[in-house]
């Protein structure tokens, strides 16, 4: 086992700079940094499709199944103040999630290691700062690691679960994040293992939690399917961390994983070291997971950082704030470059042909979709309407191997995805322009009926002649 | 090292049997040839893409493999090749091993040397072949051992890092590592003591010596200029490194992670490391994230480190808990063992499927050579066109030299084998007449689709296909090379 040294354990914070909470400057920071959030959230094209599916979920919540408390939510803030509402809601997710970021680091290295802290996890949000992107989940992680470290967390930890599995299906990492501290605990207890029972009682609770939803017991492998962690899952959508999030992949997440190699935050704690593997492993089997990754270490690396021999100026000399300052406002600098209104809005523009979706759906002919990327079909869901029916949409948990299979073969033309095609009855395709299928198609008499600067919309030639 | 001794052996048998009976792994080999012939015969390295090909001929090259080529062409046959293969997979073992003993040396436990040595294996293992980048992996490893050095031999580094640039343009990274371990060295002694002004003195010396060959300063250049270079995301060795690369997901990334739970800085005992490991290991860290290969030259350098921190770190492979008996096993019958597992291995190898045969388009490229009159050829895998570098009658579109190529025929190829719009037109407009491609690749079907195109050969796994009215358009052609093999 790892031998631990002479630090405190995850339950234990040590704080090593006095708290300056009210500190004008330190409070200037933060909210700079909240209102750099809030800035980008509100100028960033926000992710259309997956906002309007949450909104029609939410509409009829029988539809919605996993996450039909988020889409509930979602309806709700919709009809109040329309997607403003929904934006507004999202930074404000990612501003408390921040903000608890902030908060368990300062329990292990004071304020001003802290704010930098949060802002290396606000560099793993590079890129996905914009609503549609599951902020609500980073929200429950960081409550939940939380919780797990207070000395009166386990029932707020199990509450929390509960509450996280009914908001996504993201909330199936709970019990593996409490599973997680509580092996840490073991394995730093040593000689007196009892010491870890009751951080393995809160990560039983935290599974049974799980059960508590619609779905019940099913809600464990739906939801493990919507994690998008099988790899076979790549063929049909993008899962590498430099094709879901560049930024933050090349800034924050390298910077995560040399700084840990730097500082060695794990050898002070196991549970730190099983906590910091999971999200490396979980972030690089899907670059959505990146975020978590930053929740997860930034506080440790924090913790580390305070501790470190090596650093002793940070805690002893004046000028240590100023250079946390700077540290800070880097970071924020280049956060706000990584997601700049302008990338995110040309990121957003080269990810949704939105009115071509909406003219198939409103053509008054009735279709049978397919998308070569799924979050257009889910756009063409959220539209609604008997006219339009789909293959597959982003809900991956809700559609057999077999509707999987065919997606795959015939987004990627793999051999025999002309019959595939034939055969699931799709009449209309939605391909993106460089993709392969789209000149296939047209070699294979598909009709074009419509194109916009991302995507070609296809007609089979029997359903024009009609 | 009496446990890394048995792992280097399991490595060894592979990578000699995989380099001496299945040395084709890119179809860079061929082209290598043709140049290491192209040298020898005109006593000069070309500087330019000659009429091998038909998108750019006239493109300024920089052939940094031109040493390697020219052994590679002196010893294209019978023992020669043999010796040659054997050659390079010694430099493979040999890095593994220099890497695996600079663990040792500073203190790290036989048992952290063996498993690191493993990972650090398995780290090589995608990337091996008869390859010059893998003559230059034990020249890396040699010049951070002399780093090290406190004496005169911290100038051998020079001699190392002229060699390294004659053999691959990785020999970028020498000057880039003194001056990293000039830097921890400052950062370790908190002071610009003898040591890290002979390192510093080291950086500008290890410039001057990657320029010691035929490309001069220009090799440099070049290398840096790949950094930016809009064609490394055409190429899948330059491809960001992902979790589902074997070498990465079983090698480099416990090596890795290894080194996240441990740290890489520790002062207890007899293990010391400080900075200067730490930014090397840092940059290398870095480079493996953003290009797949790098994965062998991480795992080289972090051995030591991720050995070092296990051996420091966790009782079980500290140096007081071996047992006795496992020690005089260790002296005794690990040399027994370690040869009697490297030829089963070997053995299973020669046996097994691992065959490179077939998987680079060879029977393709036999049979468009056999077709008579000149051809203009596209290979969807740019790699299979090395095999027609040089070749009488035939013009390469793109071929695995790959560099060289400007940016609008990567451009032009890209577009043509992902189908972009106007695809046709560009291949046309190449005057492109014949096309290379796997079965059922999305041009396959294309071409499939389209009038003008017939196919001449077909296998299992290609497809050659000719642009129609070629063969009588041009007299002195024949039909009879096309066949079908099913």
């Amino acid at each position: 086992m790892i031998r631990p040294h002479a630090a405190p354990s995850i339950t234990g914070p040590a704080v090593t700079g006095a708290v300056d909470a009210g500190s004008v400057a330190l409070w200037s920071l933060r909210l700079c940094l909240a209102a750099s959030v809030l800035a980008i959230f509100a100028s960033a094209m926000p992710n259309v499709a997956a906002l309007q599916l949450a909104v029609w979920l939410g509409q009829d919540g029988a539809k919605a199944g996993i996450g039909w408390l988020a889409a509930l939510a979602s309806a709700r803030a919709y009809d109040v103040a329309g997607y403003g509402a929904l934006v507004f809601g999202g930074a404000v997710a990612l501003i408390a999630t921040l903000a608890l970021v902030e908060v368990r680091a300062r329990a292990r290295a004071g304020p001003w290691i802290s704010l930098a802290a949060a802002s290396l996890a606000a560099a793993l949000f590079a890129g996905r700062m914009h609503p549609g992107s599951g902020t609500s989940t980073w929200l429950f992680a960081a409550a939940l690691l939380l919780a797990l470290e207070r000395p009166g967390g386990p029932f707020l930890a199990i509450g929390l679960s509960a509450l996280w599995c009914n908001f996504s299906a993201d909330g199936l990492l709970a019990p593996a994040i409490a599973a997680l501290v509580a092996a840490g605990r073991s394995l730093d207890a040593g000689a007196e293992p009892r010491s870890a029972l009751p951080a393995w009682k809160t990560a039983a609770g935290c599974a049974a939690a799980t059960l508590l939803n619609p779905a019940g017991i099913g809600y464990w492998w739906q939801a493990f399917a919507a994690l998008r962690i099988d790899r076979g899952l790549a063929a049909i959508v993008p899962l590498h961390p430099v094709d879901v999030a560049p930024e933050s992949y090349r800034l924050g997440f390298t910077a995560v994983v040399l700084l840990a190699a730097i500082l060695g935050p794990s050898r002070r704690s196991a549970g730190d070291a099983l906590l910091l593997v999971f999200a490396t492993m979980l972030g690089l089997a899907n670059g959505a997971f990146l975020p978590f990754a930053g929740i997860v270490a930034a506080p440790i690396l924090a913790g580390a950082f305070a501790g470190n021999e090596r650093f002793p100026a940070t805690r002893r000399v004046p000028r240590g704030d100023a250079a946390f300052t700077a540290l800070v406002v880097a970071f924020a600098g280049v956060v706000a470059f990584a997601g700049s209104p302008q990338g995110l809005a040309q990121r957003a523009a080269g990810t949704y042909p939105l009115e071509l979706i909406e003219r198939v759906a409103r053509s008054g002919t009735p279709h049978r979709l397919l998308c070569t990327t799924l979050e257009w079909c889910s756009y063409a869901v959220a539209l609604g309407g008997p006219q339009l029916s789909i293959l597959m949409d982003g809900r991956i948990e809700k559609y057999p191997a077999s509707v999987l299979d065919a997606q795959a073969t015939i987004a990627r033309t793999k051999p025999g995805w002309t019959d595939r095609l034939a055969r699931s009855g799709v009449d209309a395709v939605v391909a993106g322009r460089r993709e392969p299928l789209a000149a296939l198609l047209e070699l294979h008499g598909w009709k074009q009926i419509g194109a916009d600067d991302r995507a070609l919309v296809f007609a089979r030639a029997a359903e024009i002649s009609k | 090292m009496k446990y890394a001794w048995l792992v280097i052996a399991i490595f060894a048998a592979r990578f000699f049997v995989t380099a001496i009976a299945y040395p084709e792994l890119d179809g860079d080999l061929a082209w290598q040839r043709w140049l290491g012939n192209a040298i020898a015969k005109s006593g000069a390295i070309p500087r330019a893409l000659g009429p091998e090909t038909f998108s750019a001929p006239g493109a300024p090259w920089l052939p940094q493999e031109w040493l390697f080529s020219l052994i590679a062409a002196r010893c294209a046959h019978g023992f020669a090749w043999t010796l040659f293969a054997a050659a390079v997979a010694f430099c493979a073992v040999a890095a593994l091993a220099l890497s695996a003993w600079r663990a040792e040396r500073r203190g790290a436990s036989s048992l952290a040397v063996a498993l690191c040595t493993a990972l650090a294996g398995i780290a090589m293992l995608e990337s091996f072949g008869v390859r010059a980048q893998v003559v230059a992996w034990p020249l890396l490893v040699l010049y951070l051992i002399a780093l090290e050095r406190d004496g005169p031999w911290l100038w051998s580094a020079l001699g190392i890092a002229a060699v390294w640039s004659n053999v691959h343009a990785s020999a970028m990274l020498a000057p880039f590592l003194a001056l990293l371990a000039a830097s921890g060295s400052w950062a370790d002694e908190r002071t610009f003591g003898r040591r890290t002004r002979r390192l510093a003195l080291l950086v500008p010396a290890s410039l001057l010596a990657i320029c010691c060959n035929p490309f001069g300063w220009h090799l440099p250049q070049y290398a840096l200029s790949l950094f930016g270079s809009p064609i490394k995301s055409f190429i899948s060795e330059w491809k960001v490194t992902d979790i589902d690369d074997l070498s990465f997901a079983f090698g480099a990334l416990p090596l890795l992670l290894l080194l996240v739970i441990l740290g890489t800085r520790t002062r207890s005992g007899r293990v010391a490391q400080g900075w200067r490991d730490t930014l090397v290991f840092c940059a290398l860290t870095g480079l493996m994230l953003e290009a797949a290969r790098n994965v062998p030259l991480f795992a080289l350098v972090a051995l030591p480190l991720a050995a070092l921190q296990l051996t420091g770190s966790v009782a079980a492979f500290s140096r007081d808990t071996m047992p006795q008996s496992l020690d005089r096993f260790g002296k005794l019958g690990m040399p027994a063992v370690a040869l009697g597992l490297a030829i089963f291995v070997a053995a299973g190898l020669l046996r097994g499927t691992a065959s490179s045969q077939g998987q680079l388009a060879e029977t393709a490229v036999a049979a468009l050579e056999h077709i008579p009159g000149e051809h203009h050829v596209f290979c969807a895998d740019f790699a299979w066109c090395g095999f027609m570098v040089g070749a009488p009658h035939i013009q390469v579109f793109l071929d695995g030299r790959a560099d060289p190529y400007p940016p609008r025929v990567w451009n032009d190829f890209v577009a043509i084998v992902r189908l972009h719009v106007g695809w046709r037109e560009r291949l046309r407009a190449r005057s492109v007449d014949a096309v290379i491609v796997a079965r059922d690749a999305p041009l396959d079907q294309a071409l499939a689709a389209i009038a003008g195109w017939r196919s001449a050969y077909a296998d299992r796994r290609y497809r050659l296909w000719l642009r129609s009215g070629l063969l009588s358009s041009r007299p002195g052609r024949t039909r009879t090379a096309a066949k079908t093999v099913s």
